[in-house]
């Protein structure tokens, strides 16, 4: 590029000016000319993403070796917060809880949103109205709905679900009194709200496939559970991984459903910590108790988590993609 | 022309530095019925001091942490924040809050002769720094059915008893589900009265150690367990104790003092058949309570310090504090002062319920002060659901809590 540019100056030097001498006002001119509108184009972007993320992103990672309380000014601890926090028995907690949460709300709402959107990918009017039925959690999510889903399963007499079994004679399920429920119920909730999102794309992913391919393997032969094992399943595995991903991502990070659901005021996570998630520990560490250089080594463990699990999922599709 | 600007300029920041001066902004833990309770005082204090101007904004409890810490960071906001009891030696610690025995010392005087020891003890730094001063306070005590119960339960056994009897009748609406606790339920607040009521504490009395795995301990630990493992209490998080007793599932139960105000305005079925009593006294013949609350403390970049501590001298008064009980019973709820418990006897009950709370007051114990405490909440709460949950030994469980404690007593101190 230095060369290039080097040529040019060369061939267009006035008569009498040497043509190796640098002239750096001109190479900006020329620079600013060529590349200066693009530039100012993406400034606004590039701007703001330093400053939103990119500064935040490293700024936490500088606390996260500090003993940062949020109001006086950070002393450098080295890895005392990494390694406090490898020792806490809460940690592990909530990791496992992540990961259990993560591992069956993805493969659930991935494999159940696939049978979905091949049962409703249709322009029927019956199908698109169960499509913006199963959607619809989406659209009323929030906070809010996860008050609703409280109040479903409260084992006061106004829970809907046991109302429902105490008309059938049966007892009442503590599902907050019960450890053995939460994370049970946080994987029915997140289920339930990402599932028509995952049905939505792989609607786009099915109708993304070519019918003539569809149509060759029917004149061979190809029956229906062939045509989905052989053609369906394979082309739609880069949806697939988008979904998976992003489901992976999106429950790892998830903090208002457990909040909600398990915390007062003396407590997160529920009863022995059942419903305790990674995040919920996050905020527990950094906003209850003030430690925020603790809090932010816990925000990069959850980077590192993800950022791993995201490479495994990549190179588990590149394999297929090879095969 | 130039003096003209100059001029102008320097009256403009006068008036502006001016205004800065004689305005206070107030963040208060709660809902809007927070905000409607102080109001009586704000609007004394204006009337008192023409041309101070006042912002009050209610602040939701889980949405506190953030905001707080969100203000203090940025060194900009409320001068003056009420918190839950843990939040003055926590903040104040870090810098976060005026030191009042440091700075205002006749403030503290005067609300020292008032306000209730067990809160003033739990928001002392061991060091003796106060951070905040004692704004409300709640207190756990005994809800029972009249018609169901002959009389309160007046110790351990008897309430074991009470509950033995309850559980052992079939026909609904008779409490045959026995004892319903709310407030702090399977938790350490739960736990917290029994351990007293056996003669146990915490800590020492110098915070030197813990002394939560003595006998009286384990003896309450086993006591408090029974109630979920044995008679099949509520495990809930926060149980409907109102519900309960009004439907007659259960016929004994324990929650704060706000149930008093409440029951009988959303409860019309339970009129005349609800009593309230203190809590059942322990092996150590004491019926000691928990005493929750809130405090309020002056934020320390404040600019407008002196001006909140002298609003403070103003809501601690008899007329702001009266005014602020009867605002509160308007909304309704009851709201008893911790800064002058003497005048928690204005709150606006029925006599013997008025009694029973006045009693129940003067035989309270608050969080501990010890540094570390907060870290070793958690520990203690797993520990008891663990014992509950799990069928871990007390003496085991407690071993360990009483390890950790130690370990944070040293680590933040």
């Amino acid at each position: 590029m230095i060369h290039k540019t080097t040529l040019q100056q060369t061939r267009t030097a006035p008569l009498g000016m040497s043509a190796a001498r640098p002239q750096p006002r001109r190479g900006v001119r020329f620079f600013m000319q060529k590349y200066g509108p693009p530039m100012g184009l993406v400034l606004p972007f590039v701007v703001l993403f330093v400053l939103f993320v990119l500064w935040p992103v490293l700024r936490s990672l500088y606390l996260s070796f500090t003993d940062y309380t949020g109001i006086k000014a950070p002393n450098l601890v080295g890895a005392t917060n990494y390694v406090n926090m490898l020792h806490d028995p809460r940690f592990y907690k909530a990791l496992r809880n992540s990961l259990t949460y993560m591992f069956f709300t993805s493969l659930i709402s991935t494999s159940v949103g696939l049978l979905l959107a091949l049962s409703f990918g249709g322009q029927k009017l019956a199908h698109q109205l169960m499509r913006a039925a199963f959607f619809l959690p989406l659209v009323a999510g929030g906070v809010g709905i996860i008050g609703v889903w409280k109040w479903i399963a409260s084992s006061e007499e106004f829970g809907l679900f046991n109302t429902v079994r105490k008309m059938f004679g049966a007892e009442s399920i503590r599902f907050f009194g019960d450890p053995h429920y939460a994370l049970p119920l946080l994987i029915v909730i997140g289920v339930w709200s990402v599932l028509g999102y995952n049905m939505v794309i792989f609607v786009a992913g099915l109708r993304s496939i070519a019918p003539e391919i569809y149509e060759a393997a029917a004149i061979d032969g190809a029956g229906p559970s062939a045509r989905f094992w052989k053609i369906t399943l394979p082309l739609l595995r880069p949806t697939i991984l988008y979904v998976l991903v992003t489901g992976m991502i999106g429950t790892f990070q998830e903090f208002f459903t457990p909040y909600v659901l398990f915390s007062d005021t003396n407590n997160v996570g529920g009863i022995l910590d059942s419903g305790l998630t990674l995040t919920v520990y996050l905020y527990d560490v950094g906003f209850r108790h003030f430690e925020m250089g603790a809090a932010s080594a816990i925000a990069w463990l959850l980077f590192t988590v993800i950022f791993i699990l995201t490479l495994i999922n990549l190179r588990i599709g590149r394999i297929n993609d090879l095969d | 022309m130039r003096t003209l600007i100059t001029t102008a300029l320097s009256a403009g920041l006068l008036l502006g530095s001016t205004g800065l001066a004689s305005k206070l902004t107030i963040w208060v833990i709660g809902d809007e019925n927070a905000v409607k309770t102080m109001q009586p005082a704000v609007d004394l204090y204006k009337q008192a001091h023409v041309g101070t101007d006042f912002e009050l904004r209610a602040i939701p409890g889980d949405q506190a942490f953030t905001k707080y810490l969100a203000a203090l960071a940025s060194q900009s906001g409320p001068d003056l924040i009420t918190g839950y009891l843990s939040y003055g030696i926590e903040l104040g610690n870090k810098g976060g809050l005026v030191n009042i025995k440091q700075k205002y010392p006749a403030l503290l005087a005067q609300i020292a002769k008032t306000a209730s020891p067990a809160i003033m003890k739990a928001i002392t730094s061991l060091d003796g720094s106060l951070y905040a001063l004692p704004f409300d306070q709640t207190v756990q005590l005994t809800y029972y059915r009249k018609d169901l119960v002959k009389s309160a339960p007046k110790n351990w056994t008897e309430l074991s008893g009470a509950i033995e009897k309850l559980r052992s009748s079939t026909a609904a609406g008779s409490g045959a589900k026995g004892y319903i606790s709310q407030w702090g339920n399977v938790g350490w607040v739960g736990y917290f009265p029994y351990l007293y009521q056996a003669g146990g504490t915490l800590y020492d009395a110098k915070c030197s150690k813990s002394a939560i795995n003595t006998q009286a301990g384990v003896d309450s630990l086993k006591y408090y367990a029974n109630f979920y493992t044995k008679f099949k209490s509520p495990t809930d998080g926060w149980p409907d104790l109102e519900q309960g007793l009004e439907n007659g599932d259960y016929a004994i139960g324990s929650t704060g003092n706000w149930s008093l105000q409440s029951i009988p305005i959303s409860r019309p079925k339970l009129t005349g058949k609800w009593a309230v009593a203190k809590l059942p006294a322990g092996p150590s013949g004491k019926a000691t309570a928990f005493a929750g609350g809130s405090l309020i403390g002056i934020t320390a970049y404040s600019k407008n310090a002196d001006l909140a501590a002298d609003f403070l001298k103003e809501m601690y008064s008899t007329r702001s504090t009266v005014a602020m009980i009867k605002a509160a019973a308007k909304i309704p709820a009851l709201w008893l002062p911790a800064g002058r418990q003497d005048l928690a006897t204005q709150v606006s009950l029925p006599a013997d319920q008025k009694a029973v709370l006045n009693a129940q007051l003067k035989d309270t114990v608050g969080p501990p002060n010890c540094p570390g405490w907060e870290q070793s909440g958690d520990v203690l709460q797993k520990a008891i659901q663990g014992v509950v949950f799990n069928g871990t030994d007390p003496k085991a469980a407690l071993d360990s809590v009483a390890e950790t404690m130690n370990t944070n007593l040293v680590k933040y101190k």
